[in-house]
């Protein structure tokens, strides 16, 4: 009897209920970095500041909401189109140079939109390479559209080329795992093999490729960066300006909640086609026994489509992005260069260090305690990917100076006036809850979904074989964690290198990091120096594409 | 006994999910639990196995007692070994040191031999560097076999162990298990909603159905004496006939009066139903009884012919496959019974 437990049912109901209410606290108080932000913004609705208000309806909302709208429409169409062609060739056709641009169009993924941006005004400025050279040559320029035209189709080139690889990837993996066999029904029953793509295989990936496009929806309202380098009015921008050019916070709260109410259609779209989204009957990769072989001109086009957009994406910049930094870099490679590059390693470390300590506590409180309210917080605290970087440093900010003064009048309270002075939220606490808030699902999502591969039976099969607890964390859980926890890790680190608001508006006094240093050289029209911090930024930005498509081969 | 199961009862809220159940398993045997999906089936094992307390009743295994209502040995001090259905194999370690995952407390020489030992004897040698992924399923579930035996656990519990793999593999490697766990002496249970596999592998079935055991018995007591009419449905084919029971020797059918041993349960003058296997139906082409063919099914060496009775009632019958009829025809048969199955009368 001495191995036999023993205890009551009344004790141990007691004691999972314990568990429990521990459980949900915990998970709730994972979520609170996103949830208050959220609960602050849409609170700043119910008190309008009638002054405030007043000057932002008649002279700001509706240049904002209207190039905003222009923004995501444009953007929407043309990722759509892009990503889904080169998504339809590289998947399901064979042309000159497939292989390649299989994986290589991707490559856009590590240049953030604003070096992007930067860097095409730079080229196609009065004093850019292109009009000097022409001017040189004897060549009029004045026909040359304008690309920082108000119009803004210049920005609205400019993202679609940095986000059509979202649209490409989804739509890429959907006309993958449908597999020929459909395609092949279809023939059976009269359509010819064009036919059975518009008809059948097309309206099948419209669920993946609506998904893709309200992704893109959702980086395009988030984007600050892009925006601001062609000075392009949008929300998030105009959110800046109350911040720090009208000093209003209740200003930028407002801009903050109506932006939110643009956000929130796009994540109802994203989840209403994710929702539909089925995986199709035939394996993933069935394209590969035979492709659609284009023929004559057709291949050509199909070679030429991508080559534009890889040269235009990315080959291009990345090669003038060299350029620049090595013009600048005997110049401007100095000590202060040195300090903008550690301490964006040390946020994107430290970042990625706590995110990741979250999500792994988050994905063992969901596992151990499944129940509606862990399950609620933890939806609720990876929300935050879908909030704009502006609003959520906007939300964070002013929570933290309340919370702060309350502090310091209870420090003042028990200690007199020679208590510590604290100042909160000018610190890097902020700075790291408003990063955890915008990227807990990035780090989350690798590590629930290793965890979830650790089945019930894996567990029960290393119980049965007597290694329990932490031995069974230590030799069974914590070896198939591992790689989701790198992954997790890789992202965020680079999420937060790329991040730009969040940093701009919460970081301590002289906390410039090399996203900092690009904003500030690209808002003084410095397009040539912005290039040395950005390519660091892009280099790590290819860190996780090589994880991407090595798991991709290694799946397929 | 070496497995003793007494009464035991498990419940899910109101739902009974296993009741009364009681069960013996010598050691070095074999058992089986057979039944639909959803008989209880799988929620017995995982009570013997720990993952599951039970409400009423007891486990005890080589004498102690491992659960009972309140009392739950934990499952990693129960010396039981299991084989999932889906295997369940550690992705992250070689084929070797799964099966070496469960002998700690041992020197690492002691250990990797008496892994290499058992992969030996599932004939997996060669593998023991690889991966699961990188081996196919009847592997990866030889290596769950092995896994499960290499700590010479008391008992082994497989659960559906066959029922990821294919038909033809399933057929043989139902043999080569049961030929494993025979030569290490292995006690294990196993369950099963194949009657094929549960007949290849156990020395004792038992039939579940709603969660209670109908009968714990060899594969050809549940054949041939079925307890229940649930049992008799359920193994192998038959056919049901009306009949009064004449005396202790003979019951009056349709088909005239049978002859044969009449279970002392039922009296002269009871309305019974009697089961009629398809190898009771003999063909014999000089009988007086002709019956029509209303269905046939090509089977290899025989034919199995479905022939209707003048009331209605239908009859099978194993036939040689030399004797190929057409549909509609009239074939002799003579029915040879030596002892009757019968229930009492439906309705």
């Amino acid at each position: 009897m001495s191995a036999v437990a023993a205890h009551s049912p009344a004790g141990s109901r007691w004691f999972k209920d314990r568990h429990a209410t521990g459980a949900v606290a915990l998970a709730f108080a994972l979520a609170l970095p996103a949830v208050v932000p959220l609960l602050v913004i849409a609170g700043s609705l119910f008190q309008l500041d009638t002054e405030v208000w007043a000057h932002l309806s008649r002279y700001v909302l509706p240049e904002v909401a209207l190039n905003t709208v222009k923004l995501l429409a444009g953007v929407a169409v043309l990722t759509g189109i892009i990503g889904t062609a080169l998504a339809w060739l590289t998947a399901v056709c064979n042309f000159p140079g497939r292989r390649f641009f299989d994986w290589a169009l991707l490559l856009p993924l590590s240049i953030p939109g604003y070096v992007l941006a930067f860097v095409a005004v730079g080229f196609l400025d009065y004093s850019g390479p292109l009009q000097s050279a022409m001017r040189a040559a004897g060549l009029a320029t004045k026909w040359l559209p304008a690309i920082r035209s108000s119009n803004g189709w210049g920005v609205i080139v400019v993202l679609s080329l940095a986000l059509y690889p979202y649209v490409y990837l989804l739509a890429r993996s959907a006309f993958m795992s449908q597999g020929r066999r459909v395609l092949e029904a279809a023939q059976t029953l009269g359509l010819t093999a064009r036919a059975a793509a518009w008809r059948v295989a097309l309206p099948m990936a419209r669920p993946w490729i609506a998904a893709g496009i309200s992704l893109v929806a959702m980086e395009t309202l988030a984007d600050f960066g892009t925006v601001s380098v062609f000075n392009y009015n949008t929300f998030t921008k105009a959110i800046y300006s109350a911040w720090f050019g009208m000093f209003s916070v209740s200003a930028a709260l407002e801009l903050a909640a109506f932006l939110m109410l643009f956000v929130l259609a796009a994540l109802w779209l994203e989840r209403r086609s994710r929702s539909r989204v089925r995986y199709g009957g035939g394996r993933s990769g069935a394209y590969a026994e035979r492709r659609i072989e284009l023929q004559g001109k057709a291949r050509w086009l199909a070679f030429a489509a991508a080559s534009l957009v890889f040269l235009l994406a990315f080959l291009l910049p990345f090669l003038q992005l060299l350029i620049w930094a090595i013009k600048h870099a005997a110049s401007d490679l100095d000590v202060r260069y040195f300090g903008f590059a550690v301490r964006s390693l040390l946020l994107a470390g430290s970042a990625a260090a706590v995110i990741l300590a979250a999500s792994v506590v988050l994905a063992y409180v969901t596992r151990v305690q499944s129940g509606p309210w862990t399950n609620l917080f933890a939806r609720l605290g990876t929300l935050g990917y879908a909030v704009p970087g502006t609003v959520l440093a906007v939300g964070i900010f002013v929570p933290m100076a309340w919370f702060n003064n309350e502090l310091q009048g209870w420090l003042i309270a028990a200690f007199g006036d020679g208590a510590p002075r604290v100042y909160l939220q000018g610190s890097l606490v902020t700075v790291l809850v408003a990063y955890m808030a915008r990227f807990l699902a990035v780090g989350f999502g690798p590590v629930d979904s290793s965890l979830q591969r650790i089945t019930r039976n894996i567990d029960e099969a290393a119980i049965s074989l007597g290694v329990t607890g932490v031995a069974m964390l230590k030799r069974v859980h914590l070896p198939l964690l591992r790689t989701g926890i790198a992954t997790g890790a890789v992202l965020v680190f680079v999420d937060v290198m790329k991040e730009m608001p969040i940093t701009l508006i919460t970081r301590p006094f002289g906390w410039d990091t090399l996203a900092v240093r690009v904003f500030e050289m690209t808002t003084e029209g410095e397009w040539e120096r912005a290039a040395l911090p950005a390519v660091v930024i892009v280099l790590a930005g290819l860190v996780p594409i090589a994880l991407l498509t090595r798991r991709g081969t290694h799946v397929a | 006994m070496w497995l003793e199961m007494q009464g035991v009862e498990r419940r899910f809220g109101q739902t009974v999910a296993v009741s009364g159940l009681d069960l013996s398993l010598p050691q070095g045997a074999i058992g089986c639990l057979l039944g639909p999906s959803g008989c209880g089936k799988t929620t017995a094992l995982r009570c013997v196995a720990g993952f599951e307390p039970v409400d009423a009743g007891e486990i005890h295994a080589r004498g102690r007692l491992l659960s009972s209502r309140g009392i739950t040995a934990p499952p990693a001090t129960r010396n039981i070994g299991m084989v999932f259905q889906d295997y369940a194999l550690f992705p992250h370690l070689t084929v070797l040191d799964n099966v070496g995952f469960g002998l700690h407390g041992q020197s690492r020489n002691v250990r990797e031999r008496r892994a290499l030992d058992m992969l030996a004897i599932v004939g997996l040698e060669d593998c023991r560097a690889r991966y699961p992924h990188e081996i196919s399923g009847g592997q990866q579930q030889r290596v769950a076999l092995a896994r499960a035996l290499a700590p010479q656990p008391d008992l082994v519990l497989l659960d559906e162990p066959f029922s990821n793999l294919d038909i033809d593999l399933r057929g043989r490697l139902s043999f080569e298990v049961r030929e494993i766990l025979k030569r290490v002496n292995a006690t294990a249970l196993l369950v099963t909603h194949d009657q094929n596999e549960a007949f290849a592998m156990a020395d004792l079935v038992g039939v579940m159905q709603n969660g209670r055991l109908e009968q714990w018995d060899a594969p050809y007591e549940l054949y041939h004496r079925p307890a229940t009419r649930f049992v008799a449905d359920f193994i192998g084919q038959g056919a049901f006939l009306p009949g009064e029971v004449v005396s202790q020797g003979a019951v009056s059918t349709e088909l005239g009066v049978l002859s044969g041993d009449v279970p002392p349960a039922f009296g002269a003058g009871s309305q019974i139903d009697l089961l009629l296997r398809p190898d009771d139906v003999l063909y014999d082409e000089a009988s007086p009884l002709a019956l029509e063919i209303v269905q046939k099914a090509f089977r290899g060496a025989d034919f199995l012919y479905t022939l209707s009775l003048p009331t209605g009632a239908t009859l099978l019958s194993l036939v040689p496959s030399h004797f190929n009829h057409s549909l509609g025809d009239r074939i002799g048969v003579r029915i040879e019974l030596d002892h009757i199955v019968a229930f009492p009368r439906l309705r």
